[in-house]
Protein backbone atom coordinates (compact mmCIF):
# COMPACT_ATOMS: atom_id res chain seq x y z
CA UNK A 1 0.00 0.00 0.00
CA UNK A 2 1.21 3.51 -1.08
CA UNK A 3 2.09 5.98 2.09
CA UNK A 4 -0.54 9.23 1.48
CA UNK A 5 1.36 11.90 -0.70
CA UNK A 6 1.71 14.55 2.30
CA UNK A 7 3.66 12.26 4.40
CA UNK A 8 5.87 11.07 1.72
CA UNK A 9 6.17 15.55 1.15
CA UNK A 10 8.16 15.30 4.67
CA UNK A 11 11.05 13.40 3.88
CA UNK A 12 12.31 15.95 0.46
CA UNK A 13 14.68 18.16 0.45
CA UNK A 14 13.26 21.73 1.28
CA UNK A 15 15.23 23.30 -1.84
CA UNK A 16 13.15 20.28 -4.05
CA UNK A 17 10.31 21.42 -2.70
CA UNK A 18 11.12 25.15 -3.50
CA UNK A 19 12.16 24.28 -7.39
CA UNK A 20 9.65 21.94 -7.33
CA UNK A 21 6.82 24.90 -6.34
CA UNK A 22 8.61 27.23 -8.65
CA UNK A 23 8.74 25.03 -11.60
CA UNK A 24 4.75 24.69 -11.37
CA UNK A 25 3.88 28.33 -10.27
CA UNK A 26 4.92 30.96 -12.58
CA UNK A 27 3.58 33.36 -10.59
CA UNK A 28 5.44 33.05 -8.03
CA UNK A 29 8.45 32.54 -10.26
CA UNK A 30 10.54 35.76 -9.40
CA UNK A 31 10.25 35.99 -5.79
CA UNK A 32 11.06 32.54 -4.96
CA UNK A 33 14.19 32.96 -7.11
CA UNK A 34 15.29 35.53 -5.55
CA UNK A 35 14.64 33.71 -1.89
CA UNK A 36 16.68 30.75 -3.59
CA UNK A 37 19.48 33.02 -4.61
CA UNK A 38 20.14 34.40 -0.98
CA UNK A 39 19.73 30.91 0.26
CA UNK A 40 21.97 29.62 -1.88
CA UNK A 41 24.37 32.41 -3.78
CA UNK A 42 25.56 31.44 -7.16
CA UNK A 43 28.69 33.11 -9.03
CA UNK A 44 28.45 34.79 -11.85
CA UNK A 45 30.49 33.42 -15.13
CA UNK A 46 33.74 35.88 -14.58
CA UNK A 47 33.99 34.68 -11.04
CA UNK A 48 33.59 31.22 -11.47
CA UNK A 49 36.16 31.59 -14.36
CA UNK A 50 37.98 32.99 -12.16
CA UNK A 51 37.96 30.13 -9.73
CA UNK A 52 38.32 27.72 -12.28
CA UNK A 53 41.84 29.53 -13.65
CA UNK A 54 42.64 29.37 -10.36
CA UNK A 55 42.01 25.65 -9.40
CA UNK A 56 44.15 25.22 -12.60
CA UNK A 57 46.77 27.15 -11.42
CA UNK A 58 47.16 25.75 -8.06
CA UNK A 59 46.87 22.25 -9.66
CA UNK A 60 49.29 23.04 -11.97
CA UNK A 61 51.54 23.90 -9.14
CA UNK A 62 50.87 20.83 -7.12
CA UNK A 63 51.83 18.44 -9.87
CA UNK A 64 55.10 19.98 -9.91
CA UNK A 65 55.71 19.94 -6.22
CA UNK A 66 54.71 16.10 -6.17
CA UNK A 67 56.66 15.35 -9.56
CA UNK A 68 59.51 17.14 -7.55
CA UNK A 69 59.15 14.82 -4.83
CA UNK A 70 58.65 11.83 -6.35
CA UNK A 71 61.91 12.49 -8.97
CA UNK A 72 63.75 12.90 -5.26
CA UNK A 73 62.58 9.88 -3.37
CA UNK A 74 63.30 7.89 -6.34
CA UNK A 75 66.90 9.66 -7.14
CA UNK A 76 67.37 9.06 -3.61
CA UNK A 77 66.55 5.33 -3.04
CA UNK A 78 69.04 2.82 -2.86
CA UNK A 79 67.99 -0.41 -4.45
CA UNK A 80 68.38 -3.42 -2.52
CA UNK A 81 69.58 -6.68 -3.40
CA UNK A 82 69.31 -10.16 -1.58
CA UNK A 83 71.32 -11.84 -3.63
CA UNK A 84 73.62 -14.17 -1.75
CA UNK A 85 77.17 -15.40 -1.77
CA UNK A 86 78.08 -18.04 -4.53
CA UNK A 87 81.25 -19.51 -5.20
CA UNK A 88 80.78 -21.14 -8.44
CA UNK A 89 78.40 -18.99 -10.61
CA UNK A 90 80.48 -17.08 -13.30
CA UNK A 91 77.85 -14.85 -15.34
CA UNK A 92 78.24 -13.68 -18.78
CA UNK A 93 81.41 -11.09 -19.51
CA UNK A 94 78.42 -9.57 -21.72
CA UNK A 95 76.46 -8.75 -18.75
CA UNK A 96 76.25 -5.60 -17.19
CA UNK A 97 78.54 -5.88 -13.93
CA UNK A 98 76.28 -5.48 -11.00
CA UNK A 99 78.02 -3.37 -8.16
CA UNK A 100 77.67 -3.39 -4.53
CA UNK A 101 74.28 -1.49 -3.34
CA UNK A 102 76.42 0.20 -0.33
CA UNK A 103 78.89 1.75 -2.31
CA UNK A 104 78.47 5.15 -3.33
CA UNK A 105 76.51 6.66 -5.85
CA UNK A 106 79.60 9.06 -6.43
CA UNK A 107 82.69 9.12 -5.59
CA UNK A 108 82.39 12.74 -4.42
CA UNK A 109 79.26 12.13 -2.92
CA UNK A 110 78.94 8.84 -0.91
CA UNK A 111 75.61 7.75 0.26
CA UNK A 112 76.47 8.85 4.35
CA UNK A 113 74.18 5.79 5.30
CA UNK A 114 77.57 4.15 7.70
CA UNK A 115 77.06 0.61 8.84
CA UNK A 116 77.85 -1.11 5.95
CA UNK A 117 79.70 -3.71 7.59
CA UNK A 118 77.34 -5.57 8.57
CA UNK A 119 75.25 -5.63 5.39
CA UNK A 120 78.09 -8.13 4.00
CA UNK A 121 75.77 -10.65 2.11
CA UNK A 122 75.05 -7.80 -0.41
CA UNK A 123 76.79 -7.87 -3.93
CA UNK A 124 77.68 -10.86 -3.04
CA UNK A 125 81.76 -12.70 -4.15
CA UNK A 126 82.43 -15.44 -6.24
CA UNK A 127 85.46 -17.65 -7.53
CA UNK A 128 86.66 -18.62 -11.06
CA UNK A 129 86.68 -22.73 -11.66
CA UNK A 130 89.54 -22.01 -14.00
CA UNK A 131 92.93 -23.40 -14.53
CA UNK A 132 94.41 -22.48 -11.43
CA UNK A 133 98.10 -22.31 -12.75
CA UNK A 134 97.11 -19.34 -15.42
CA UNK A 135 99.18 -16.16 -14.58
CA UNK A 136 98.21 -13.73 -12.19
CA UNK A 137 96.91 -10.41 -13.33
CA UNK A 138 97.15 -9.09 -9.97
CA UNK A 139 98.04 -9.71 -6.54
CA UNK A 140 96.91 -9.32 -2.77
CA UNK A 141 99.30 -8.86 0.02
CA UNK A 142 100.17 -6.96 3.13
CA UNK A 143 100.50 -3.20 2.76
CA UNK B 1 88.74 -25.27 7.59
CA UNK B 2 91.97 -27.28 6.06
CA UNK B 3 95.35 -27.49 7.28
CA UNK B 4 98.63 -27.52 5.16
CA UNK B 5 102.44 -28.43 5.53
CA UNK B 6 104.45 -25.39 6.42
CA UNK B 7 107.11 -24.47 3.84
CA UNK B 8 110.04 -23.23 5.77
CA UNK B 9 111.12 -20.58 3.67
CA UNK B 10 111.04 -17.07 3.74
CA UNK B 11 108.33 -15.42 2.08
CA UNK B 12 108.00 -14.84 -1.55
CA UNK B 13 107.10 -11.36 -2.73
CA UNK B 14 104.66 -11.08 -6.03
CA UNK B 15 105.18 -10.82 -8.93
CA UNK B 16 105.40 -6.63 -10.12
CA UNK B 17 102.80 -5.64 -11.68
CA UNK B 18 104.56 -4.55 -14.65
CA UNK B 19 105.42 -8.28 -15.10
CA UNK B 20 101.58 -9.71 -14.65
CA UNK B 21 99.40 -10.72 -17.08
CA UNK B 22 97.23 -8.38 -19.15
CA UNK B 23 94.51 -10.09 -20.46
CA UNK B 24 93.33 -9.39 -23.74
CA UNK B 25 91.91 -6.27 -25.01
CA UNK B 26 93.18 -4.64 -21.16
CA UNK B 27 95.86 -2.45 -20.57
CA UNK B 28 97.52 -1.55 -17.20
CA UNK B 29 97.96 2.04 -15.69
CA UNK B 30 99.68 2.53 -12.06
CA UNK B 31 100.34 5.84 -9.77
CA UNK B 32 101.11 6.08 -6.84
CA UNK B 33 98.58 7.49 -3.77
CA UNK B 34 97.65 6.89 0.07
CA UNK B 35 101.50 5.98 0.41
CA UNK B 36 101.09 2.89 -1.98
CA UNK B 37 100.74 1.65 -5.78
CA UNK B 38 97.53 2.11 -7.37
CA UNK B 39 97.42 -0.44 -10.41
CA UNK B 40 94.37 -0.51 -12.88
CA UNK B 41 93.88 -2.73 -15.27
CA UNK B 42 91.05 -1.34 -17.43
CA UNK B 43 89.39 -1.77 -21.60
CA UNK B 44 92.45 -0.65 -23.45
CA UNK B 45 89.87 1.90 -25.15
CA UNK B 46 89.48 4.15 -22.13
CA UNK B 47 92.75 3.14 -20.27
CA UNK B 48 93.16 7.02 -19.74
CA UNK B 49 90.03 8.11 -18.62
CA UNK B 50 89.46 5.68 -16.80
CA UNK B 51 92.89 6.08 -14.81
CA UNK B 52 91.82 9.59 -14.89
CA UNK B 53 88.93 9.24 -13.40
CA UNK B 54 90.90 6.96 -10.23
CA UNK B 55 93.09 8.76 -10.01
CA UNK B 56 91.31 12.18 -9.21
CA UNK B 57 89.05 10.27 -6.81
CA UNK B 58 92.26 8.69 -5.11
CA UNK B 59 93.64 12.46 -4.43
CA UNK B 60 90.52 13.72 -2.89
CA UNK B 61 90.60 10.95 -0.50
CA UNK B 62 93.78 10.94 0.10
CA UNK B 63 93.46 14.78 0.83
CA UNK B 64 90.65 14.32 2.79
CA UNK B 65 90.92 11.31 5.08
CA UNK B 66 95.03 11.19 5.32
CA UNK B 67 96.57 11.41 8.77
CA UNK B 68 99.73 12.36 7.44
CA UNK B 69 98.23 15.35 5.41
CA UNK B 70 98.72 18.11 8.21
CA UNK B 71 95.58 19.97 6.10
CA UNK B 72 93.96 17.13 5.41
CA UNK B 73 89.93 17.74 6.81
CA UNK B 74 90.65 14.66 8.95
CA UNK B 75 93.87 16.20 10.31
CA UNK B 76 91.74 19.36 11.12
CA UNK B 77 88.97 16.97 12.98
CA UNK B 78 91.69 15.28 14.74
CA UNK B 79 92.96 18.93 16.32
CA UNK B 80 89.82 19.97 16.98
CA UNK B 81 88.93 17.03 19.39
CA UNK B 82 86.25 18.05 21.92
CA UNK B 83 84.83 20.46 19.69
CA UNK B 84 81.69 20.20 17.23
CA UNK B 85 83.11 19.61 14.08
CA UNK B 86 81.15 19.81 10.55
CA UNK B 87 82.18 17.20 8.51
CA UNK B 88 82.47 17.02 4.86
CA UNK B 89 80.11 14.17 3.29
CA UNK B 90 83.04 12.41 2.51
CA UNK B 91 84.81 12.70 6.13
CA UNK B 92 81.13 11.74 7.40
CA UNK B 93 80.69 8.83 5.27
CA UNK B 94 83.75 7.04 6.14
CA UNK B 95 83.57 7.91 9.54
CA UNK B 96 79.91 6.70 9.76
CA UNK B 97 81.55 3.58 8.13
CA UNK B 98 84.22 2.85 10.31
CA UNK B 99 82.12 3.29 13.73
CA UNK B 100 79.64 1.24 12.03
CA UNK B 101 82.19 -1.41 11.71
CA UNK B 102 83.99 -0.78 15.03
CA UNK B 103 80.35 -1.71 16.33
CA UNK B 104 79.76 -4.55 14.31
CA UNK B 105 83.11 -6.34 15.32
CA UNK B 106 82.68 -5.09 19.01
CA UNK B 107 85.88 -2.70 19.16
CA UNK B 108 88.22 -4.98 17.62
CA UNK B 109 88.48 -2.82 14.84
CA UNK B 110 89.02 0.63 16.24
CA UNK B 111 89.49 3.87 14.35
CA UNK B 112 90.76 5.82 17.61
CA UNK B 113 93.98 3.82 17.81
CA UNK B 114 96.13 6.99 16.43
CA UNK B 115 97.65 7.95 19.80
CA UNK B 116 98.61 4.31 20.29
CA UNK B 117 100.11 4.45 17.00
CA UNK B 118 102.11 7.35 17.16
CA UNK B 119 103.23 6.42 20.96
CA UNK B 120 104.53 3.20 19.29
CA UNK B 121 106.94 5.50 16.63
CA UNK B 122 104.55 5.10 13.65
CA UNK B 123 104.09 8.88 13.85
CA UNK B 124 105.15 9.62 10.09
CA UNK B 125 104.66 7.92 6.91
CA UNK B 126 105.97 4.50 6.80
CA UNK B 127 108.51 5.21 3.86
CA UNK B 128 109.47 7.96 6.13
CA UNK B 129 110.23 5.75 9.12
CA UNK B 130 113.31 4.40 10.36
CA UNK B 131 113.79 1.05 10.77
CA UNK B 132 115.08 1.55 14.36
CA UNK B 133 113.65 3.87 17.10
CA UNK B 134 114.39 4.73 20.25
CA UNK B 135 112.33 2.69 23.34
CA UNK B 136 109.08 4.05 23.89
CA UNK B 137 109.01 6.81 26.73
CA UNK B 138 105.46 6.10 28.04
CA UNK B 139 103.24 2.75 28.28
CA UNK B 140 101.08 2.40 25.84
CA UNK B 141 97.37 2.30 27.05
CA UNK B 142 94.10 0.18 25.34
CA UNK B 143 91.70 1.58 22.69
CA UNK B 144 87.98 1.77 23.11
CA UNK B 145 87.42 5.98 23.06
CA UNK B 146 85.12 5.47 19.45
CA UNK B 147 82.35 4.42 22.11
CA UNK B 148 82.82 8.01 23.28
CA UNK B 149 82.40 9.66 19.44
CA UNK B 150 79.41 11.62 18.61
CA UNK B 151 77.79 12.05 15.25
CA UNK B 152 74.68 14.05 14.82
CA UNK B 153 73.48 13.13 11.17
CA UNK B 154 71.47 15.36 10.00
CA UNK B 155 73.43 17.79 10.55
CA UNK B 156 76.84 16.16 9.79
CA UNK B 157 78.38 17.14 13.10
CA UNK B 158 81.67 14.96 14.50
CA UNK B 159 82.70 15.53 17.92
CA UNK B 160 85.95 13.33 18.71
CA UNK B 161 86.39 13.36 22.58
CA UNK B 162 89.19 15.21 24.05
CA UNK B 163 92.65 13.74 23.27
CA UNK B 164 91.18 11.48 21.26
CA UNK B 165 92.82 11.06 17.22
CA UNK B 166 91.59 9.08 14.62
CA UNK B 167 93.17 7.22 11.85
CA UNK B 168 90.10 5.33 9.74
CA UNK B 169 93.80 2.70 8.35
CA UNK B 170 92.80 0.43 5.72
CA UNK B 171 89.05 0.95 5.81
CA UNK B 172 89.35 4.12 3.56
CA UNK B 173 91.84 2.24 1.16
CA UNK B 174 88.98 -0.29 1.00
CA UNK B 175 86.16 2.12 0.29
CA UNK B 176 88.11 4.52 -1.60
CA UNK B 177 88.75 0.83 -3.88
CA UNK B 178 85.19 0.74 -3.88
CA UNK B 179 84.16 4.11 -4.88
CA UNK B 180 86.73 3.86 -7.30
CA UNK B 181 84.84 0.84 -8.84
CA UNK B 182 81.90 2.16 -8.93
CA UNK B 183 82.48 5.24 -10.81
CA UNK B 184 84.08 3.42 -13.41
CA UNK B 185 81.10 1.62 -13.48
CA UNK B 186 78.59 4.72 -14.05
CA UNK B 187 81.37 5.96 -16.65
CA UNK B 188 80.68 2.80 -18.41
CA UNK B 189 84.15 1.73 -18.12
CA UNK B 190 84.42 -2.05 -17.29
CA UNK B 191 85.26 -4.86 -17.46
CA UNK B 192 87.91 -3.22 -14.83
CA UNK B 193 90.55 -4.10 -11.32
CA UNK B 194 91.42 -1.49 -9.28
CA UNK B 195 94.31 -2.44 -6.96
CA UNK B 196 95.43 -0.35 -3.81
CA UNK B 197 98.70 -1.86 -2.42
CA UNK B 198 96.89 -4.99 -2.17
CA UNK B 199 93.58 -4.06 -1.70
CA UNK B 200 91.77 -4.80 -4.45
CA UNK B 201 88.57 -5.64 -6.10
CA UNK B 202 87.02 -6.45 -9.97
CA UNK B 203 84.07 -5.36 -12.04
CA UNK B 204 83.18 -7.71 -14.58
CA UNK B 205 85.19 -10.31 -15.93
CA UNK B 206 88.11 -9.86 -18.73
CA UNK B 207 86.96 -10.75 -22.10
CA UNK B 208 87.60 -14.02 -23.42
CA UNK B 209 88.21 -14.81 -19.82
CA UNK B 210 86.24 -16.47 -17.15
CA UNK B 211 87.89 -14.69 -14.16
CA UNK B 212 90.34 -12.69 -12.69
CA UNK B 213 93.47 -15.24 -11.31
CA UNK B 214 95.11 -13.34 -8.51
CA UNK B 215 98.47 -13.69 -6.62
CA UNK B 216 97.91 -14.55 -2.88
CA UNK B 217 100.92 -14.28 -0.73
CA UNK B 218 101.70 -16.75 1.42
CA UNK B 219 104.67 -16.41 4.10
CA UNK B 220 106.54 -19.03 1.94
CA UNK B 221 104.80 -19.35 -1.46
CA UNK B 222 102.26 -17.48 -3.42
CA UNK B 223 99.04 -18.81 -4.90
CA UNK B 224 97.12 -18.00 -7.86
CA UNK B 225 93.42 -17.51 -6.74
CA UNK B 226 90.42 -17.30 -9.52
CA UNK B 227 88.28 -14.35 -8.43
CA UNK B 228 84.92 -13.92 -10.15
CA UNK B 229 83.50 -11.19 -8.46
CA UNK B 230 84.31 -9.38 -5.37
CA UNK B 231 87.10 -7.63 -3.58
CA UNK B 232 90.80 -9.14 -1.63
CA UNK B 233 92.39 -7.56 0.83
CA UNK B 234 95.69 -8.70 3.19
CA UNK B 235 96.46 -7.83 6.53
CA UNK B 236 99.49 -9.04 7.51
CA UNK B 237 103.26 -8.04 9.42
CA UNK B 238 104.95 -8.50 5.96
CA UNK B 239 105.73 -5.12 5.55
CA UNK B 240 104.93 -2.69 7.81
CA UNK B 241 107.50 -3.31 11.28
CA UNK B 242 109.81 -1.66 12.90
CA UNK B 243 112.17 -1.97 16.14
CA UNK B 244 111.36 0.40 18.81
CA UNK B 245 113.84 -0.14 21.49
CA UNK B 246 114.38 -3.93 21.79
CA UNK B 247 110.70 -4.38 20.90
CA UNK B 248 109.51 -5.45 17.34
CA UNK B 249 106.29 -3.53 16.61
CA UNK B 250 103.64 -3.74 13.69
CA UNK B 251 100.99 -2.02 12.48
CA UNK B 252 98.31 -3.93 13.78
CA UNK B 253 97.06 -2.76 17.36
CA UNK B 254 95.08 -4.86 19.34
CA UNK B 255 92.79 -2.62 20.78
CA UNK B 256 92.43 -4.55 24.09
CA UNK B 257 95.95 -3.75 24.93
CA UNK B 258 96.92 -1.06 22.40
CA UNK B 259 99.99 -3.06 21.42
CA UNK B 260 100.55 -4.56 18.37
CA UNK B 261 98.76 -7.60 18.08
CA UNK B 262 100.48 -11.26 18.99
CA UNK B 263 97.79 -13.57 17.48
CA UNK B 264 100.26 -15.99 15.88
CA UNK B 265 99.23 -15.43 12.69
CA UNK B 266 101.30 -13.95 9.79
CA UNK B 267 98.67 -12.95 7.47
CA UNK B 268 95.17 -12.85 6.83
CA UNK B 269 93.66 -12.57 3.25
CA UNK B 270 89.75 -12.24 3.20
CA UNK B 271 87.47 -12.25 -0.22
CA UNK B 272 83.88 -10.13 0.41
CA UNK B 273 81.43 -8.38 -1.57
CA UNK B 274 83.38 -5.18 -1.33
CA UNK B 275 87.00 -4.09 -0.01
CA UNK B 276 85.66 -2.34 2.91
CA UNK B 277 84.35 -5.58 4.20
CA UNK B 278 87.85 -7.61 3.28
CA UNK B 279 89.81 -5.33 4.80
CA UNK B 280 88.31 -4.86 8.05
CA UNK B 281 86.95 -8.46 8.38
CA UNK B 282 91.19 -9.15 7.45
CA UNK B 283 92.21 -6.91 10.21
CA UNK B 284 90.07 -8.17 12.92
CA UNK B 285 90.32 -11.91 11.84
CA UNK B 286 94.00 -10.93 12.17
CA UNK B 287 94.26 -10.06 15.85
CA UNK B 288 91.61 -12.80 16.91
CA UNK B 289 93.90 -15.50 15.63
CA UNK B 290 93.57 -18.32 14.00
CA UNK B 291 90.84 -19.82 15.65
CA UNK B 292 88.46 -17.35 16.69
CA UNK B 293 89.44 -15.60 13.46
CA UNK B 294 88.12 -18.51 11.54
CA UNK B 295 84.71 -18.13 13.63
CA UNK B 296 84.78 -14.72 12.75
CA UNK B 297 85.17 -15.04 8.83
CA UNK B 298 83.08 -17.92 9.05
CA UNK B 299 80.28 -16.16 11.15
CA UNK B 300 79.95 -13.27 8.37
CA UNK B 301 80.15 -15.88 5.31
CA UNK B 302 83.49 -14.37 4.10
CA UNK B 303 85.94 -16.21 2.44
CA UNK B 304 89.71 -16.34 3.77
CA UNK B 305 93.18 -17.77 4.02
CA UNK B 306 94.65 -17.37 7.44
CA UNK B 307 98.63 -17.78 7.06
CA UNK B 308 100.36 -18.61 10.74
CA UNK B 309 103.75 -17.50 11.77
CA UNK B 310 105.34 -20.71 10.59
CA UNK B 311 103.70 -21.25 7.40
CA UNK B 312 100.71 -23.27 7.70
CA UNK B 313 97.83 -21.83 6.46
CA UNK B 314 93.80 -22.47 7.32
CA UNK B 315 91.04 -21.88 4.48
CA UNK B 316 87.63 -20.64 5.42
CA UNK B 317 84.54 -20.88 3.64
CA UNK B 318 84.07 -21.20 0.10
CA UNK B 319 87.89 -20.05 -0.82
CA UNK B 320 88.85 -22.51 -3.26
CA UNK B 321 91.07 -24.54 -1.82
CA UNK B 322 91.63 -26.69 -4.87
CA UNK B 323 93.82 -23.92 -6.02
CA UNK B 324 95.71 -23.61 -3.44
CA UNK B 325 96.73 -27.25 -3.85
CA UNK B 326 97.26 -26.85 -7.69
CA UNK B 327 98.56 -23.59 -7.84
CA UNK B 328 102.30 -23.01 -7.73
CA UNK B 329 103.24 -19.43 -8.86
CA UNK B 330 106.52 -19.77 -6.99
CA UNK B 331 108.13 -21.01 -3.11
CA UNK B 332 110.83 -18.80 -2.58
CA UNK B 333 111.85 -15.84 -3.94
CA UNK B 334 113.51 -13.55 -1.31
Amino acid sequence: MNPPRSQQQEFVHPSTTARASASHSSSAAPLRSTQIRSASPRLSKAEALALVDTCKKWLIAGSFVAFGILSGLVAGHVVGSTSTTSTQSPTPASNPPATSPNSPTSPNAPSPNGGSFQQQQQGGFGFGNGNPAQPPVSGSHTS
Amino acid sequence: METAIPHNHPYPALTPPELMHVPSGMARSQFRAMGTTISLLLPAEHLQRGEEIVRTLFAEWEQTLSRFLPESELSQLNRQAGTNFLASELLFTVMSSALAAAQATEGLYDPTLLNQLVQLGYDRTFEELPAELPAAERPTFPGGRWRDIHVNRALRLVTLPPGVSVDFGGIAKGMTVDAALEQLRLEGIYPALVNAGGDLAVLGVPPLEKQWPIEVQGKSRSWVIPLHHGAFATSGVARRHWLQGTHMRHHLIDPRTGLPAQSGLWSVTVVAARCEQAEVAAKVAFLLGVERGSEFLHKLAFAGLLVREDGTWTTVGSWPRNAMLHSGRKEVTK
